[in-house]
């Protein structure tokens, strides 16, 4: 047996010999990823390789500060009580289709500026829920709506942490580590949205306030606009305008929320609520390091790059994915999220963020399957729904999560094709 | 300009950060915050 096919498999074990011990739990799996990167480099024979255990999480650094940046931004607006008076605002709309649109977005904000859909449960989610608990919605329905929100907006852009850690995976093939994914993160959730919304509208409506909803506060306001034109701007006219960045613009309106009120101690709970995530994506960083650096990567390559003549790398990119998902129902996301980058790595020069938005859509299903240590688990546990069960609350995603899983069959078929959606 | 401020997010970030390890927290929780930490701080001093 060649000594990579040994590392690989301690490495594996200490995953998930840790994801099952811990149940999936987010926190412990960032240690397990990091445990994992040590026994992979022991098993080598390399001692403890600090260097690449350092190294590897700089290859997401800077899409890390952007999704560091977002959850700042969110959470202060949520600190401030600008987002409960939002909700306000969206609960008095009268038509159902729009109060439910409204409300998934609403839901989703956080999740779209951070790219991370814990966020979404932890901030929005949790005042919807709240709400819908004070209105005596059953638990079920309230999980149906925190996680449709919460899920979609992970996917939305301009942030998305399942397509961060995919780019990952074109190293530095992609112009930068993050860049181009607004359209094709459009074009593959908008319309999954759309089904989710109309499939689900009598649950999603229920949710409803009478009466005047209470003013918005100036500055808050002014800053929230400020963003959206900024971020609606550059992601959509990416090659022709430049503004900073998503960081920028979000760096900038923290700043001017704190001074509105929001305080230092909010920003510093703000970040908070983004460190767990950031910190599984950067101990993934080492994972992946220490696999290349020990040969595992090597041995992979050697065995898909036969396959890239004739089109079949698509076939190898199509089978990790769809073990992505299967595992993800049991493991939830750290083995999932190193396939996607993995599935990524034979295309190399090829990839264009079509594909890889594509292929990251398993990651995000991965996250959203799991029974445990999941979304589910998540939002169950946040909102204390111990009436709703795992299947009954996503079976409503069902046919919404399957067309998006054919849209990103198709941007993996035909990415190439598809890549004037790059602006 | 803009490599200026790509370095004071970071340090911002980092010390936001740091504050955040000095409370009270769990062990994963603690390493958690210093995995994003650490790669916060090589950067923002210029070491890596």
């Amino acid at each position: 047996m060649r000594e990579e096919y040994l590392v690989a498999l301690v490495m594996f074990a200490v995953l998930i010999i840790g994801q099952t011990v811990t149940k999936n739990e987010k926190k412990w799996a960032a240690v397990f990823l990091l445990l994992a990167s040590v026994a992979g480099s022991l098993a080598a024979g390399m001692g403890i390789r600090f260097r690449e255990i350092v190294e590897g999480p700089f290859g997401f650094l800077d899409a890390a500060l952007s999704v560091c940046a977002g959850a700042l931004f969110t959470g202060l607006l949520y600190r401030l009580g600008f987002m409960e008076k939002l909700l306000g605002h969206i609960l008095s709309i009268r038509g159902d289709f729009l109060r439910a649109l409204c409300l998934l977005l609403f839901i989703g904000m956080p999740g779209m500026f951070s790219g991370l859909a814990s966020l979404s449960v932890l901030t929005t989610g949790k005042l919807a829920g709240e709400k819908m608990k004070a209105q005596g919605i059953a638990d079920g329905k309230i999980a149906v709506t925190v996680i449709g929100g919460a899920f979609f907006g992970m996917m939305l852009p301009p942030n998305c942490l399942p397509a961060i850690i995919a780019s990952n995976g074109a190293g530095s093939v992609l112009p930068t580590p993050y860049v181009g994914f607004f359209m094709p993160l459009l074009v593959l959730t908008l319309p999954c949205l759309l089904l989710f919304t109309l499939l689900n509208r009598k649950t999603l409506s229920l949710l409803r306030e009478e009466g005047k909803a209470e003013k918005l506060p100036v500055l808050p306001l002014a800053v929230f606009i400020l963003v959206w034109v900024a971020l609606l701007v550059e992601g959509l006219l990416t090659s022709y305008v430049y503004i900073g960045g998503n960081t920028l613009a979000f760096f900038i309106a923290s700043l001017l929320l704190v001074f509105a009120g929001g305080g230092v101690s909010a920003a510093v709970d703000s970040l908070y609520d983004a460190v767990i995530p950031v910190a599984l994506l950067f101990t993934l960083g080492s994972f992946i390091e220490v696999s290349s650096m020990t040969g595992v990567r090597g041995i992979y390559s050697l065995l898909t790059l036969p396959q890239t003549t004739g089109g079949q790398t698509t076939a190898v990119m199509l089978v990790l994915m769809a073990i992505s998902i299967a595992l993800g129902f049991v493991l939830s996301v750290p083995i999932p999220a190193f396939l996607v980058t993995y599935a990524v790595f034979p295309i190399g020069w090829l990839a264009n963020p079509v594909i890889v938005t594509g292929i990251s859509v398993a990651a995000g299903l991965a996250y959203l399957a799991a029974v445990r240590g999941g979304l589910f688990t998540e939002t169950a546990r946040t909102l204390q729904l111990k009436d709703a069960k795992w299947g009954e609350s996503l079976k409503p995603l069902l046919l919404p999560v399957l067309l998006m899983l054919a849209l990103a069959v198709v941007m993996v078929l035909y990415g190439d094709p598809l890549d004037f959606l790059i602006m | 300009m803009l490599e200026i401020i790509y370095y004071v997010i970071i340090a911002v970030m980092a010390v936001l950060l740091f504050v955040n390890i000095l409370k009270k927290r769990d062990l994963p929780e603690l390493i958690c915050i210093a995995a994003v930490l650490v790669t916060f701080a090589l950067r923002a001093l210029h070491i890596k």
